[in-house]
């Protein structure tokens, strides 16, 4: 019984056995692999109808973020100001500027700006700006160093995975319908 | 053909001869198996794109045939093992030549079984979000879920049947290999594996096919547990008993064994086995038919004992529903049909006769069928609070993936009918005498 | 306030643009934002204004809640006097009136071809004003007519004050329902023609003639919260309902005892009693004069008599009699569409004379504040215009959001009347039969849209404020008047100086201030006003004396009506579409007749027995004819009727009232169903009631004649009867005042809890409810607040045929006891966030959980939909998502940005309004506290009109929600299978037969 067993054990028969295993697998993965993209498609490009530079305002001229994206101190949402609250500053500031000119010409149109949406959360979850600001988390944890960018070069999703690390690292709350809504 | 004498050569030439090139009557029913796969392909299509609404299960009958199929599937495969693995350790001989047969069923009814679970998904194109690994943020599978036991079981049911079958294949293989020419020639030789029959190879084969038996062999029993658990677990009348697990196992052989007889008529009628497989084999398998059928036909008994002892209102209310209810026929069918009718096979006229055997083990396919139909759906559609009672309809796309797989089954089970020797080449020839010089040299007397 | 107001609505348009991505898979690529922000608003914050409701006559105060400037949610304003703060399912659904995807976008003007053809205003007004000023030329300016529904206050004044000006009288206050007998059935033993006051809440036994005061009469609402308060049992005492009719309707299902009577006789009843009451000498507070004078007019109605006529057992009436005369006080109520006949008025004359001999008048039954519903035109007016109509003495018609070609009996010949009458212009928001018959269609704003008042009753001004920026194209009915009144040129021009009607309606408003608030400052005033949603005065009761001689003059024809071998037909206002106007509601369709399970549809309510003798079974297709029409109908059986009547649901049977009214409408949900419903005015008799003047709703005799096809009934109910499993169980009085005071009556033990895991931890909250099934009328508020509030999504007849509709939360309907006393339960069903929830363990992947705070949620987005949960539930609360269904534009503007839009293949249920709890926490953190007690509370508790359902904090001892799930009455349901539901019921209780 112990020579068979040991036979066994190293046994031609294992060639069969991994050509089914190899098989199997394979399957399974090109499987796991089925087309049911869930990503949203997206046609529009990143150019916005303004360009509007965080570098210059955040970085340069040390703006802060919540000076503009007012409501995120006391909304869900931080909101984009409102075309009058940038004539505010640029009915003084920069007038010549191609780019201010631009601002200007909405202005005057009474148009708002059509900007173009660059972060994206999934519609089912619940995010709420000022419970995060109140706890004093920066913008650039989830947003990056926007002071430092001209532009954004390609659209983000906010993923679950980095919402989760955070969470558990800060010991915040990961109760699924802290976010799931 | 009854003095026809068994040699190696006659067996090498009759069984390999059951791999020439096919015939008309193949084709059609290859065709006729794609065309229903097609027409099972497009209605998940529909499925897929508008939702699990095209199907006609409803609030509160979220499952029907769905399951129905799936377990019936599990079901069928459980014959294989059980006469390849279990028969082999108690070395019983008559098994030699179905066996083959009853394996190839097994891992055909398994390729059909493993759709179901993912099909009837509401979303099919996460289906993997039920596989065993670290998910996004951390997450992973709920092992509490019978759903998730059943993904192990089958899985490992599946593996360990190819491989078994695969196993018992590679000798025989190898003889095809010796006959084959061009393209099937390195087909085969790949298959083969390199066998030689040389000693050492016997000495490893042999101890790899009694160990892969032996690792077998629990899954006949626990397999079916598991899938049984899917209902035992939860707290619906009617799903909610302890008796499933055992009631479950020998149901599904007892479907098991009358699909093989039900597949074994007419391939030994068309292809001339009956030297190899003998009404005695066939009358072998109607007997345990008749264990198993006693078995269920009790386990009924049991379940309706239970329900009326329990003094409880909601398990009387839903066994009274089953026999008088909406779907009563159905359970009709199927307490005649798996506990009453195979008791004819205590009759050695009728469990000798090929026509008898063919109907009534077919019977019992549709019997077991309803079987799972019934507990499925009478429990769901009369549960606890009687203000969301409702009925199941199936539309037409209920029946036509029902239709679909068992087209999709019948599909394996013809290509293997070509493609490999369907008899054990290698086991017959054990249980013949060694040829005498003159033989070798004469070749087999006509 | 106002400029912000109006920036608001210019920029709002496109400020909402960025939020109405909830339903669609692809997310949108553009963020835009307000040119000029507006204080008011703070994007992702909601904003509420108070309004007024006016889906009904009764005039309930409304909240709205708007977010980035659309309205998604309206509830009760809890500081008006009719509702407190609750709504009913009509009110629920007023939001997809202002969404409806049917509504008129822009103006329309028939063209020669006889089909309308869009215009732009300018157009439209230009082309009226020029017709007008030709009629008037042609001095036919006297010829000009208006017909509006119950108007009052300013909207009220101003078409008047139009009329006049272009020289004419003609105005109609149009209702079907505009309770005439009542009227004069005052006149004659009060001398008062109108509706009064009743006081539900502080009666001790109210004796319902026909009144369905739960569903439709009068003002709904505020008559359930009364009724809920009079039934709670406190001190040993809980009020009793008995209600005489042919129906058992909801109200009467509600009713300790119904007896039911053959239509017609109810005052016989009545006076019966009145007879044994004096007879008895047990009235109260009568003159002995007039008490002698009462029991000659009433001598004959002695028990035989009237149980010969009735049925009523002898001793039943007598005991009736001394229950309702011991009350202290009692209150009879009568009317309503079982009681309009041609002895409606004597009836309620009897009614009258009932609570005068037991002292209720100017007890509770008081004139003063009257209904203003008083001020309603009678169908004799109605009559009386068509005819002027025929004799083509209408020069042109105007009319809003009436629909008289849909509810008045199709023998009166409106519609052939509208064909003499040169220019018929219709200022409504929706296309109905009757705007469909305009030369010009004139869109009007939904309420919801516009500024206004209404005074449902004498001195209870309800203030009405735009929520939202109009959808479409349209104007307030008031602005158009104006504008039209100056292009009429000089002499009209002259009558209104105001620019707009918001002018003109503070201006109304300064009068007002002046007679009411002198000494505040007019603005402080109306800010006030607008805040609180109006100016409420309680005004005191006029004292009236019964007029005894009259007495039997207007007693008469109280004489049995013939009981002739056809059956009578009784057609009732539905609960959910009231004469019709709801019918173009999803939600109102979609919702189940509290009594008849059936949704989509109306139906020929049949008693079994009738049936039987008629060989008609369930859901046959039935000819019903009467002498001026016939419609088909399907048949439903229904014991709860008095045999030899038909009864039918008024409100179904559109013909061009939007896709989801009418099943011939190109948009129609429904593919398959071709027929839904059947309107019965077709079989009614179109000459008024004689004496009262009212609609004689209980005219018709009907013959029926089967079809032999089957039709189908789309019911929500598996099974009327509960099986002893006691899911709705009550409990007797008598087991209850034997217990003394309710607190710490130990008649309950709970079901001890085994667990073989670990109980859950809740470290700070856990929520939980409690519904008291005393107190659940089965109206079925709950259930639409729960669309509103959380996307729930409308599946149409088939797919509710087939069980698959949505809602979370349903009432089901038990019928239990004897058929010929029958006794109904109503218990609201939802998710009961079990402890140990069966399903949970069978998630394969975690999609649904119990989470820190004792809820079981469901993660949308996790769900692969094994549907295994459902299975495993016994409450059979889960609901899944078949398809993906859609909400068609603008109808996806009320979507809640706060609840995720569930795609198809995914497993939903109630999630006790976790976006609310998460709003009321994270209010509770901003100011550093808990949350507090009853602060969180969930759309269907909210909108409850009789406060059945209780949500809060389980953990604290003190909260309402625990100390009501100490109550002896309480229990949980299935609680054998240990599934601990943080749900908890509390048992109806039921007087025995001996205590009612």
């Amino acid at each position: 019984m112990k020579t068979t067993l040991i036979a066994f054990l190293k046994g031609a028969w294992l060639g069969p056995v991994k050509t089914t295993l190899v098989a199997l697998l394979g399957g399974a993965l090109s499987l796991g692999q089925l087309p049911f993209s869930r990503m949203p498609r997206f046609s529009g490009t990143l150019e916005q109808p303004v360009t509007m530079n965080h570098k210059i305002h955040a970085g340069d001229y040390q703006m802060p973020c919540l000076y503009c994206h007012a409501n995120a101190r006391r909304s869900t949402v931080a909101g984009i100001p409102s075309v009058q609250f940038c004539m505010g500053c640029h009915k003084i500031t920069g007038l010549a500027l191609p780019t201010v000119q631009k601002l200007k010409g909405y202005w005057d149109r009474k148009e708002p700006i059509p900007w173009v949406k660059v972060f994206y959360q999934p519609d089912f979850v619940h995010f709420s700006h000022v419970a995060h600001v109140r706890v004093g988390v920066t913008c650039q944890t989830c947003h990056g160093p926007v002071q430092t960018m001209d532009r954004f070069p390609n659209r983000v999703f906010i993923t679950m995975d980095q919402c989760v690390a955070c969470h558990r690292q800060q010991q915040a709350s990961i109760d699924c319908v802290m976010c799931h809504k | 053909m009854a003095g026809y004498r068994l040699t190696y050569a006659n067996v090498n030439r009759d069984i390999l001869r059951t791999m020439e090139p096919p015939g008309k009557l193949w084709y059609i029913l290859l065709a006729i198996s794609i065309a229903f796969v097609a027409l099972g392909g497009f209605a998940f299509a529909t499925q897929v794109r508008y939702g699990m609404g095209v199907w006609g299960l409803t609030h509160p009958v979220m499952w029907a045939i769905d399951i129905t199929n799936f377990v019936f599937w599990i079901g069928i495969a459980h014959s294989g093992t059980l006469i390849s693995a279990i028969l082999f350790l108690f070395r019983v001989r008559w098994r030699a030549p179905i066996y083959r047969t009853a394996e190839a069923v097994t891992v055909f009814a398994l390729f059909t079984a493993a759709l179901f679970p993912i099909i009837h998904l509401g979303r099919p194109w996460y289906f993997y979000w039920l596989l065993p690994y670290q998910q996004v943020g951390g997450l992973w599978i709920n092992f509490r879920s019978p759903l998730v036991w059943d993904v192990f079981a089958v899985l490992t049911y599946m593996m360990v049947s190819i491989i078994f079958f695969f196993t018992g294949l590679v000798p025989d293989l190898a003889v095809v290999r010796d006959q084959a020419k061009g393209w099937r020639r390195r087909l085969y030789a790949f298959l083969a594996q390199g066998w030689q029959g040389t000693d050492r190879q016997w000495r490893h084969y042999t101890a790899a096919y009694l160990f892969l038996a032996a690792l077998a062999t629990p899954l006949v029993v626990s397999v079916h547990s598991v899938v049984s658990w899917d209902f035992a677990v939860s707290i619906l009348p009617g799903w909610h008993s302890t008796i499933f697990a055992p009631y479950f196992v020998a149901g599904a052989i007892h479907s098991g064994l009358a699909m093989v007889i039900a597949l074994l008529i007419p391939i030994r009628r068309i292809f001339r086995l009956d030297p190899y497989v003998t009404q005695t084999h066939l009358e072998n398998l109607a007997k345990l038919i008749i264990l198993t059928g006693l078995i269920v036909g009790y386990s009924y008994a049991v379940e309706f004992f239970i329900a009326w002892y329990s003094a409880n209102t909601f398990e009387q209310g839903a066994f009274l529903y089953r026999v008088v209810g909406d779907y009563a026929w159905g359970s009709w069918i199927m307490i005649i049909f798996n506990a009453v009718v195979p008791l004819l096979f205590f009759v050695k006229k009728i469990r000798t006769s090929t026509p008898w055997l063919l109907g009534i083990s077919l019977l019992i396919n549709v019997g077991m069928w309803f079987e799972r139909f019934i507990i499925i759906v009478t429990s769901l559609a009369h549960a606890y609070d009687p203000y969301t009672w409702g009925l199941y309809k199936p539309t037409w796309v209920d029946l036509s993936i029902t239709a679909g797989s068992f087209a999709w089954f019948g599909m394996w089970f013809l290509l293997f009918a070509k493609f490999l020797p369907i008899v054990s080449i290698v086991e017959v020839k054990e249980q013949l005498p060694p040829p005498t010089k003159a033989e070798m040299t004469a070749g087999a007397p006509e | 306030m106002e400029v912000n107001r109006r920036d608001f609505l210019k920029v709002l348009g496109i400020g909402g643009a960025a939020t109405l991505t909830s339903c669609s898979a692809q997310p949108p690529e553009k963020l835009i934002p307000y040119l000029i922000p507006v204080e008011e608003i703070i994007p992702g914050k909601a904003t509420w204004y108070a309004t007024v409701c006016r889906e009904c006559p009764a005039g309930c105060g409304m909240l709205v809640r708007t977010l980035e400037g659309r309205a998604v949610k309206v509830e009760g304003n809890p500081d008006h006097p009719v509702n407190r703060g609750r709504l009913c399912a009509r009110g629920q659904a007023s939001l997809q009136g202002l969404y409806n995807p049917d509504r008129i976008r822009q103006p329309l003007l028939k063209d020669a071809s006889g089909s309308f053809k869009s215009v732009s205003w300018e157009e439209a007004e230009a082309w009226l004003a020029g017709r007008l000023a030709e009629l008037r030329q042609r001095g036919k300016g006297s010829g000009i007519a208006w017909l509006t529904p119950h108007t009052t206050g300013t909207l009220d004044q101003l078409i008047d004050r139009w009329l006049q000006a272009l020289g004419s009288k003609r105005r109609l206050r149009y209702e079907p329902f505009a309770y005439e007998p009542i009227k004069s059935a005052n006149r004659l033993a009060f001398g008062l023609e109108a509706i009064p006051t009743y006081d539900l809440e502080s009666s001790e036994v109210i004796i319902a003639f026909g009144s369905d005061f739960l569903e439709t009469w009068i003002s709904p609402v505020m008559y359930a919260r009364e009724f809920a308060a009079m039934r709670t049992y406190e001190h040993g005492r809980m009020g009793r309902l008995i209600f005489i009719g042919p129906r058992l309707s909801l109200t009467a299902a509600n009713a300790d005892q119904w007896v039911s009577v053959p239509p017609g006789t109810e005052g016989v009843v009545a006076l019966g009693m009145v007879r044994v009451i004096v007879t008895e000498g047990l009235s109260k507070a009568v003159p002995k004069g007039k008490v002698d004078s009462i029991k000659s007019v009433v001598n004959r109605y002695t028990p035989q008599f009237v149980s010969k006529a009735t049925g009523v057992e002898p001793e039943q009436l007598e005991r009736l009699a001394r229950r309702f005369a011991q009350a202290n006080p009692g209150l009879a109520l009568g009317g309503g569409t079982a009681v309009s006949g041609q002895e409606a008025t004597s009836t309620l004359v009897a009614v009258n004379l009932l609570n005068y001999v037991t002292g209720n008048v100017g007890e509770t039954v008081l004139f003063g504040p009257l209904s203003t519903l008083s001020r309603l035109s009678t169908y004799r007016e109605m009559v009386a215009l068509i005819a002027a109509m025929q004799r083509g003495q209408v020069s042109s018609l105007f009319f809003s959001e009436v629909n008289p070609a849909f509810t008045l009996p199709k023998a009166a010949g409106f519609e052939q009347a509208l064909e003499k009458v040169p220019l018929v212009v219709s200022c409504s928001s929706f296309m109905d039969e009757t705007t469909a018959k305009a030369n010009l269609v004139l869109p009007t704003h939904t309420p919801l849209e516009s500024w206004g008042d209404h005074e449902p009753w004498e001195g209870m001004h309800g203030l009405m404020q735009p929520a939202m920026q109009p959808v479409f194209q349209t104007r307030s009915l008031g602005d158009l008047l104006l504008s039209l009144a100056k292009r009429l040129g000089d002499a009209p021009a002259a009558v209104f100086k105001e620019e707009n009607f918001y002018e003109f309606l503070r201006a109304r408003w300064r009068e007002l201030h002046q007679r009411v608030r002198p000494d505040v400052e007019f603005e402080a005033f109306w800010v006030e006003a607008l805040r609180r949603g109006g100016e409420f005065k309680e005004l005191p009761a006029r004292r009236v004396r019964l007029n005894v001689g009259a007495l039997p003059q207007a007693l008469k024809g109280l004489e049995l009506p013939g009981q002739a071998g056809s059956l009578i037909l009784l057609p009732y206002p539905s609960i959910n579409h009231f004469d019709g106007r709801g019918a173009n509601k999803s939600w109102l369709q979609e919702l189940p007749d509290p009594m008849t399970q059936l949704t989509w549809d109306s139906w020929l309510e049949v008693h079994p027995e009738d049936a039987k003798r008629l060989a008609i079974g369930e859901g046959d297709l039935v000819v019903v004819k009467s002498s001026h029409g016939e419609i088909k109908l399907p048949a439903h059986l229904y014991p709860g009727l008095k045999r030899g009547v038909v009864a039918v649901p008024i409100g179904q049977g559109h013909t061009a009232y939007g896709r989801y009214a009418d099943p011939h409408h190109p948009n129609a949900l429904d593919t398959r169903v071709k027929e839904r419903g059947a309107n019965p005015l077709t079989l009614l008799a179109p000459e008024p009631d004689s004496r009262s003047g009212g609609l004689l709703w209980l005219s018709a005799r009907v013959t029926l004649t089967k079809t032999g096809t089957k039709y189908l009934l789309a019911s929500v109910s598996g099974s009327d009867r509960q099986h002893n499993r006691g899911i709705a169980q009550v409990i007797p009085l008598e087991e209850i005042t034997r217990g003394g005071q309710e607190a710490g009556h130990p008649t309950k033990k709970d079901h001890p809890v085994r667990q073989m895991y670990p109980p859950h931890e809740h470290p700070i909250y856990r929520w939980g409810m409690v519904i008291d099934l005393n107190s659940c009328i089965g109206c079925s508020a709950c259930v639409v607040a729960c669309y509103a509030e959380n996307n729930v999504p409308v599946v149409g007849k088939e797919e509710v045929a087939r069980g698959r509709e949505a809602s979370w939360i349903r009432i089901e309907r038990f019928a239990e006891g004897p058929p010929d006393r029958p006794e109904t339960r109503f218990l609201p069903m939802l998710c009961q966030h079990c402890d140990a929830a069966p399903c949970e363990p069978v998630c394969p992947v975690y999609a649904t959980v119990h989470n820190s705070e004792g809820l079981n949620i469901q993660v949308y987005n996790r769900c692969v939909g094994t549907r295994y949960c459902s299975n495993n539930c016994p409450y059979m609360v889960r609901r899944f998502n078949w398809f993906t269904y859609e909400w068609p534009e603008p109808l996806h503007l009320q979507l809640n940005p706060d609840v995720t839009v569930r795609e198809k293949g995914v497993m939903e249920k109630c999630t006790f309004c976790l976006q609310r709890i998460t709003d009321g926490k994270a209010r509770a953190k901003e100011e550093g506290r808990p949350v507090r007690d009853g602060e969180i509370v969930p759309a269907c508790a909210q909108a409850c009109p009789t406060r059945a359902i209780v949500f809060g904090d389980l953990k604290d001892p003190e909260s309402e929600v625990s100390r009501l799930s100490r109550s002896p009455r309480r229990y949980r349901i299935f609680e054998q299978l240990n599934t601990q539901p943080a749900i908890t019921y509390l048992k109806k209780i039921v007087p025995g037969p001996k205590e009612i």
